[in-house]
């Protein structure tokens, strides 16, 4: 996949910072490994950056720089969940009394664990994003609980991955689409798009009460 | 799981032990721990050899630890030597004597008396002290300022302030210690610089000090150099 590169040097002009917190934020894994992009050019060796990640990553910690700590930014960032204490064990009272979650998000998915009140991140994500899919008003009942069935079936993936969720519907029949971020996708002329939720951006929001609250059971 | 801590564990003499968890573990002879060990206070006076991962509180190393695996200290002081084959992570590090370790050391403040040798990358807040190191990846720190002892090397060095100065107190006693730093490149906000040897220095202030050789500078702000000083090119960006 072509991206468009950004030099180190235009980086820290362009979204004006500085060394110093460019290599705070690498070394906090605010900023993964994988985007120092090492090249070499006519004065030597040079670092790249994929320009449309870099740049909004950087928008986005500047965003909650005041209001989350670094060790805390980089819990939001973070693909390896299962690493953090924070996203272990998430209570549903709690998403409920924080108004999270709603009765008819929760009923809609009739937990198998009617008396559980304790959640794996996965289960308690996916009620999230039906949640938002059902406050947008864009999906049916019927249409959330496509959703529903798709999510709880790419469980151990969905959460890893940057996801773009789709549903587009047809002559009145609905489909539920899981598509990784940077991919293409075409519609024939017939079909309309309901809904185009990105999952990585829903999953910062998700996680961001859990962190400043503390969702914890 | 057992989480019970047992309360010490003391190696005077010879022994090989299991590993566990302990509140505190004294090793004034040879030890070996064969497996994980978890320990609050951890002091080792002899010599000992760890072959699974260590994780303590304290530590405190007058003799020399050696470990196959990672090593995690919320605190440490090393008078002597301690040398790891795995991760080290250290958030308060004082080294008198030496350390060494094949991968990454991830702190937040190294304090430095003696030698600091990696294969891997050394990631801190604060790298301090009258040092002389090696570390073959990067060294990112918020704040260097190093007194070189001795030759000392880094692929690459990066961070906010970054004050590298030769060592003087022994130059009437050992005149011929070659105190120098070899790097690749150097990038950091402000950045001042002796006897150092580097193919680009990129920042907003840049000094370069005595004895230095440089390919090439791109400062944002401001650049002076020492006559005694070797700067291929110098661009303001």
């Amino acid at each position: 996949m072509d991206q468009e590169l950004i030099s180190k040097k235009d980086l820290l002009q362009d979204a004006d910072i500085s060394y110093g917190q460019l290599y705070r934020w690498k070394r906090k894994q605010l900023i993964p490994e994988e985007w120092f992009i090492r090249k070499s050019t006519f004065t030597g060796q040079e670092t790249f950056f994929p320009k449309e990640k870099i740049l909004e990553r950087i928008e986005k910690i500047k965003q909650h720089k005041d209001d989350l700590s670094l060790d805390n930014l980089a819990q939001l960032f973070t693909k390896k969940i299962d690493e953090e204490p924070q996203f272990k064990n998430i209570s549903l009272s709690h998403l409920r009394s924080k108004e999270m979650i709603s009765q008819a998000t929760q009923d809609l998915c009739q937990l198998e664990l009617t008396n559980v009140d304790t959640l794996s991140y996965p289960q308690a994500f996916t009620l999230f994003v039906i949640e938002e899919i059902l406050s947008s008003g864009s999906c049916s009942l019927e249409e959330a609980k496509l959703v529903l069935t798709l999510l709880r079936d790419q469980e151990e993936n969905f959460i890893h991955k940057p996801y773009v969720l789709l549903v587009s519907r047809k002559l009145g029949v609905a489909t539920a689409i899981l598509l990784h971020q940077h991919d293409e996708v075409h519609f024939d002329s017939a079909s309309k798009v309901i809904l185009n939720l990105s999952l990585d951006e829903l999953q910062e929001r998700f996680k961001q009460p859990l962190l400043t609250h503390g969702g914890i059971s | 799981m057992n989480t019970e801590r047992k309360s010490r564990l003391s190696i005077n003499g010879v022994a090989t032990v299991d590993g566990g968890r302990y509140q505190e573990v004294k090793i004034a002879g040879q030890g070996t721990i064969n497996e994980d060990l978890d320990t609050i206070q951890l002091t080792v006076n002899g010599h000992m050899e760890g072959l699974g991962d260590i994780t303590t509180e304290s530590m405190t190393v007058n003799g020399r630890l050696v470990t196959k695996r990672d090593l995690s200290a919320k605190k440490a002081q090393v008078n002597g030597l301690v040398k790891a084959w795995g991760d080290l992570q250290v958030p308060q590090l004082r080294i008198h004597g030496e350390v060494a370790g094949k991968k990454n050391l991830t702190s937040e403040s190294i304090h430095i008396y003696g030698s600091l040798k990696l294969d891997g990358d050394c990631n801190t807040d604060s790298f301090t002290g009258k040092a002389q190191f090696q570390i073959d990846g990067l060294l990112n720190a918020d704040q260097i300022d190093i007194s070189l002892y001795g030759s000392s090397a880094a692929k690459e060095i990066g961070g906010e302030k970054i004050i590298i100065k030769k060592g003087n107190k022994w130059n009437k006693f050992l005149p011929w210690l070659q105190s120098d730093l070899k790097v690749e490149c150097i990038e950091g906000d402000y950045i001042e610089l002796e006897n150092t040897q580097a193919k680009i220095v990129r920042g907003k202030q840049i000094i370069i000090g005595k004895d230095c050789t440089i390919d090439r500078i791109e400062y944002q702000d401001s650049y002076t150099a020492h006559t005694d000083s070797k700067v291929g090119e110098a661009i303001k960006v």
